[in-house]
C-alpha cells in the first residue's frame, strides 16, 4: 500500500498537473464548448423562461423542447393509438386560435397579405416567397415561424401548428406499420431531438480528461524507465511487484481524473433542468429526421434505452475506455527512456478515444447518421479494449518475473 | 561543421521521428483519397485543356460547343432507341445507367462552356469595390488609399492581360482540397514534427547522461547553436519529404499538368484574384516557400524555449501553450472582437494558417487565402510576407536573447 501510495505521489507532480489542467480547460471548454455556450445551454433547456429570458439564438431550440414538455405533461412518456383524437382536437383548436390571431395581427394587416398568405408568412417563412416584403417585416415572419414571438391570442407560439402537424402524420404512419394497433399500443415516445442532439458537445469534458491523463501518465511511465529499477524488478520480489503497482497507480490516477471529469459532466446535466426526460425512451428522437439514411440502421443505435440510461452508459463507456486507453499509454511509455518518443509512439492512443467519441456518441447521436453496424458495437469495442488491456498487463508482467538481469 | 554532420545523422536516425513522418504522410494520403471522387472530372478537364489549349478564346468556346452537340446527339440517339421518345434535357439522359461517364463529362463541359461565355461576354466581373480592408492592422489604416489603388492597378492588369481568360479548376473544389485541405495539413504536421525535432535533439544529452558537457564548457554550449543549424537542416529535408510526397501523389492522382501553367487567377475569378501576376505553379511554390518559412519560424521558436527550459517535456508543453495562446489571441470572439481588434492583431504565424470564430464555434483555414485579395483578408499586397519577417526577426532576436542567457545558465 505503502508502494501504491508513492507511486501515485510520484504521477501526481504539480508541474504536469498543471499541464494536464490547462489541456484539460482548453480541450473541454475553451475549444468547442465555452463556458458562455454552457450558459447559454442551460437557459436553452429552461423553457418555462420563455420568451423573455431566453437568447434569440435559441429560442427556436427551446421551442421544439416546449413541444415536447408540453406533450410530456398532457400525454405522458408515450403516446398511444387512442390518445391522436385528443390530439388532434388540440391541434384543431390551436389552428382556429392561430387563424383568429392572424387575423387580428396588426403588423399582418399592415404588409396587406391575403388571409392564407399571412398563415403562410407567419408559419412556414421563406424569404423568397414574398421579396417585396420589407427587412423588418421579413424578420417578424422569421421570429414567428421559428417560435422566437408568439401571436396575441395563442396559447403557444406557431411554431407548434408545424410540430403537431409533422406529430400527427407521424403517428399515423405508425399506425398503418402496425395493423392490428389497439388503443393502448405504444406510438411515439416523447423525446426532444434538440436535448439528444446537445449531448455530444457535454461528454467532450470527459473525453477532454482522457487527453489530459495522458500527459501525467507518459511522462512519469518514461521517468519509471529513466529511473534505472531494472536491476530491482528483475532480482527481487517487491521489484517484481512494483510494476503492477505502478499500474495500478496509473489506474487510479485516471480513475480520478477522468471521474472528477465524469462528476462535472453531471453536475452539468443537472443544471440544464431535464430531469423530467430521465425516465423517457429516446427512439422518436433519433427517429425523427431519417432523410436519406435506412431507419433500420438507426433504430439499432441505442434504441430502447431511457434518457438517463442512455447517459449513464455513455458516460461509463468514456470512462472505461479512458482507463483502458491511460493503462495501455503507461505500458507502451514505460519502454521509452526519451518522452518525446513516447508521445509520438502512442499516437495512436491520442487518436483512438477522438475516434471513439465520434463513433459512438457524436454521430450515433445524430439522428441522420446512424452509422453503428449493431448497438452492440460499443460493448463489443469495450470488451475488446480491456481484453487488450489485460493481455498486455499480463504479457509484460510475466516477462519481468521471467527476466533475468 | 563536424558537429552539425553528426547532430543531423543524430536526427536522421530517430525512429519516432519517421514515425511522425509516416505518419504524416498516411495523413495526407488519406485526405487525396477522400476526394477521390473529382478524379474523372480533373483528368476530362486537362484532356479538355490539352486538346484545344487553355485559353479561352471564340474558337475554342465553338470547338467546346461542337463536341458537347456532337457527344449529346449521340446520347440522344440511344436514348431514344432504348425509350422510344426523344429527352427533353440532360438529366432524362442521365437516368441511362450505362452512360454515367459520359453525362457526367457533358455536364462539365456544359458548365465550361458557361463560364468561358460569361467571362468571355464580361458578365463575370471582379467587384473590386467589394473587397474592404480589413481593419484589424492599425498601422496600416492610413495607407488604405494607396493599398486600394493597388487593388484597382490589379484589378486592370487582370483585365489586360486577360488573366482570366483561361481555362481552370474552378468547377471542382480542387482548390479547396490542395490548399485548404492537404497543404494546411502539411503545414500542421510539420510545424509539430519540427517541435520534437527541436525538443528531441535538445534532449538528447540528457538520455545519454553527457548534459554536465553542454553545461561546462564553451564548445559544449555552442553544441546547441550547431544542434539548431542541424535541425533546420533536417527540417528542411523533411519538409521536402513529407510536402514532396505528398504532392506527387496529389498531381498524379489529380492530373493537372496542362494547367500548371494557367495564371492563377484564373480559377479564381470573379470572387478574388491574387495579388500579383502568378501562374499556377508559381502560386503554389509561393505558398509552400512561406509554409516552409512559418515552419522554420516555429522550429526556432522551440529551440528558443529549449535554452530557456531544461525540462523538455515542459519546453514542449510551453511551446504548445504559446500556440494555443497564439489561437486564442488571433481568434473571433464576436462582439467582443469589436474590442480585441487593433489590440491582438490578426498577424501572428499561427492566425496566418488558421482562426477560430468562438462565437459561432467554427475554424477557418488561411493559408487558402495567402496573396489573394479576398473579401475580409488584408489588403496589404505584402501582409503574408511582413508577417512572416516580422515574427521570424523578432523570434530570432528572442532567441539571441536568451542564448546569452543561456551562456551563463547552470545545471
Amino acid at each position: 500500500m505503502r508502494i501504491l501510495f508513492n507511486e501515485l505521489k510520484k504521477i501526481c507532480l504539480p508541474q504536469y498537473m498543471i499541464i494536464a489542467l490547462i489541456i484539460f480547460l482548453f480541450i473541454g471548454f475553451v475549444f468547442p464548448f465555452s463556458l458562455a455556450d454552457h450558459v447559454a445551454m442551460m437557459q436553452k433547456m429552461h423553457t418555462s423562461d420563455y420568451p423573455d429570458q431566453i437568447p434569440l439564438d435559441f429560442k427556436q431550440y427551446s421551442v421544439e423542447l416546449m413541444f415536447q414538455d408540453m406533450l410530456l405533461e398532457r400525454y405522458g412518456s408515450t403516446i398511444e393509438a387512442g390518445e391522436i383524437p385528443a390530439i388532434q382536437q388540440q391541434f384543431s383548436s390551436f389552428s382556429e386560435q392561430a387563424v383568429s390571431a392572424v387575423e387580428k395581427d396588426e403588423v399582418l394587416k399592415r404588409i396587406g397579405l391575403r388571409m392564407d398568405e399571412a398563415f403562410h408568412f407567419v408559419s412556414i417563412y421563406s424569404p423568397d416567397d414574398e421579396p417585396y416584403i420589407s427587412e423588418e417585416d421579413q424578420q417578424y415572419g422569421w421570429e414567428c415561424s421559428n417560435g422566437v414571438k408568439k401571436l396575441e391570442g395563442t396559447d403557444y407560439p406557431l411554431y407548434f401548428a408545424r410540430a403537431f402537424s409533422t406529430l400527427l402524420n407521424t403517428l399515423e404512419n405508425r399506425v398503418k406499420e402496425i395493423p392490428n394497433a389497439g388503443s393502448s399500443t405504444v406510438l411515439y415516445d416523447t423525446m426532444s431531438t434538440t436535448l439528444i442532439r446537445s449531448l455530444p458537445d457535454h461528454f467532450i469534458i470527459q473525453l477532454a480528461a482522457i487527453l489530459s491523463v495522458f500527459f501525467i501518465v507518459i511522462p512519469y511511465a518514461v521517468g519509471e524507465k529513466r529511473s534505472n529499477i531494472r536491476p530491482l524488478e528483475c532480482s527481487a520480489k517487491i521489484g517484481r511487484r512494483s510494476y503492477l503497482y505502478k499500474l495500478a497507480a496509473v489506474v487510479i490516477t485516471a480513475i480520478l481524473f477522468i471521474g472528477a471529469a465524469t462528476i462535472l459532466s453531471i453536475v452539468m446535466l443537472k443544471g440544464w433542468d431535464v430531469q423530467r426526460y430521465y425516465n423517457c425512451i429516446i427512439d422518436s428522437a433519433m427517429l425523427s429526421e431519417k432523410s436519406g439514411v435506412d431507419s433500420g440502421i438507426l433504430q439499432k443505435c441505442y434504441s430502447g434505452l431511457n434518457f438517463s440510461a442512455l447517459y449513464g452508459t455513455l458516460l461509463l463507456f468514456q470512462l472505461g475506455c479512458g482507463i483502458c486507453i491511460s493503462t495501455l499509454t503507461a505500458i507502451v511509455s514505460m519502454h521509452f527512456r526519451n518522452v518525446l518518443s513516447a508521445l509520438s509512439a502512442n499516437l495512436p492512443f491520442f487518436i483512438l478515444p477522438i475516434l471513439l467519441f465520434y463513433r459512438y456518441i457524436s454521430y450515433a447521436l445524430d439522428p441522420s447518421k446512424g452509422i453503428l453496424l449493431s448497438k452492440w458495437e460499443p460493448v463489443i469495442v469495450f470488451i475488446f479494449l480491456c481484453v487488450c488491456t489485460m493481455f498486455s498487463i499480463a504479457v509484460v508482467y510475466l516477462r519481468i518475473k521471467k527476466s533475468d538481469i | 561543421m563536424k558537429l552539425i554532420q553528426m547532430e543531423i545523422r543524430k536526427v536522421l536516425q530517430s525512429i519516432s521521428i519517421w514515425f511522425l513522418i509516416i505518419a504524416a504522410i498516411v495523413v495526407n494520403i488519406g485526405i487525396i483519397f477522400a476526394n477521390h471522387s473529382y478524379r474523372n472530372d480533373v483528368t476530362y478537364i486537362n484532356e479538355i485543356s490539352g486538346q484545344m489549349g487553355t485559353k479561352i478564346t471564340a474558337q475554342s468556346v465553338d470547338q467546346m460547343q461542337r463536341i458537347y452537340d456532337s457527344v449529346y446527339q449521340k446520347l440522344s440517339i440511344q436514348y431514344e432507341m432504348a425509350m422510344g421518345f426523344p429527352p427533353d434535357q440532360l438529366e432524362d439522359i442521365a437516368k441511362m445507367a450505362s452512360a454515367e461517364d459520359t453525362i457526367r463529362q457533358l455536364d462539365i463541359l456544359d458548365r465550361l462552356i458557361y463560364s468561358a461565355k460569361e467571362v468571355m461576354d464580361g458578365t463575370a466581373i471582379f467587384q473590386k469595390n467589394r473587397i474592404t480592408c480589413a481593419e484589424d492592422i492599425p498601422i496600416l489604416r492610413n495607407t488604405t488609399v494607396w493599398q486600394t489603388e493597388r487593388l484597382y492597378r490589379r484589378a486592370a492588369e487582370i483585365n489586360e492581360k486577360e488573366e482570366a481568360q483561361y481555362l481552370s479548376l474552378k468547377l471542382t473544389p480542387m482548390r479547396e482540397v490542395l490548399y485548404a485541405k492537404l497543404l494546411f495539413a502539411i503545414y500542421m504536421e510539420m510545424i509539430i514534427i519540427s517541435a520534437f525535432i527541436v525538443f528531441g535533439s535538445l534532449e538528447n544529452e540528457f538520455i545519454h547522461d553527457t548534459q554536465a558537457v553542454v553545461y561546462t564548457c564553451k564548445k559544449g554550449r555552442a553544441l546547441q547553436k550547431s544542434k539548431m543549424y542541424a535541425c533546420i537542416v533536417t527540417i528542411t529535408c523533411y519538409f521536402l519529404l513529407v510536402a514532396g510526397v505528398s504532392l506527387i501523389i496529389y498531381y498524379f492522382t489529380f492530373p493537372q499538368w496542362s494547367l500548371m501553367d494557367t495564371p492563377a487567377s484564373a480559377g479564381l475569378y470573379p470572387d478574388m484574384i491574387t495579388k500579383y501576376s502568378l501562374s499556377c505553379k508559381e502560386y503554389l511554390f509561393l505558398n509552400l516557400g512561406t509554409g516552409y518559412l512559418l515552419t522554420i519560424s516555429f522550429a526556432l521558436l522551440a529551440g528558443a524555449l529549449g535554452l530557456l527550459i531544461t525540462n523538455v517535456y515542459i519546453g514542449m508543453m510551453t511551446f504548445g501553450g504559446c500556440l494555443a495562446l497564439m489561437l486564442l489571441a488571433g481568434g473571433e470572439y464576436g462582439n467582443l472582437g469589436s474590442a480585441l481588434k487593433g489590440l491582438v492583431p490578426l498577424s501572428n504565424p499561427l492566425t496566418l494558417l488558421m482562426q477560430i470564430n468562438f462565437s459561432d464555434k467554427s475554424f477557418s483555414v488561411n493559408c487558402s487565402s495567402w496573396f489573394l485579395y479576398k473579401e475580409g483578408f488584408p489588403l496589404f499586397p505584402f501582409f503574408e510576407l511582413a508577417v512572416i519577417v516580422f515574427w521570424f526577426a523578432a523570434i530570432i532576436l528572442f532567441y539571441q536573447c536568451l542564448w546569452k542567457a543561456f551562456k551563463r545558465k547552470d545545471l
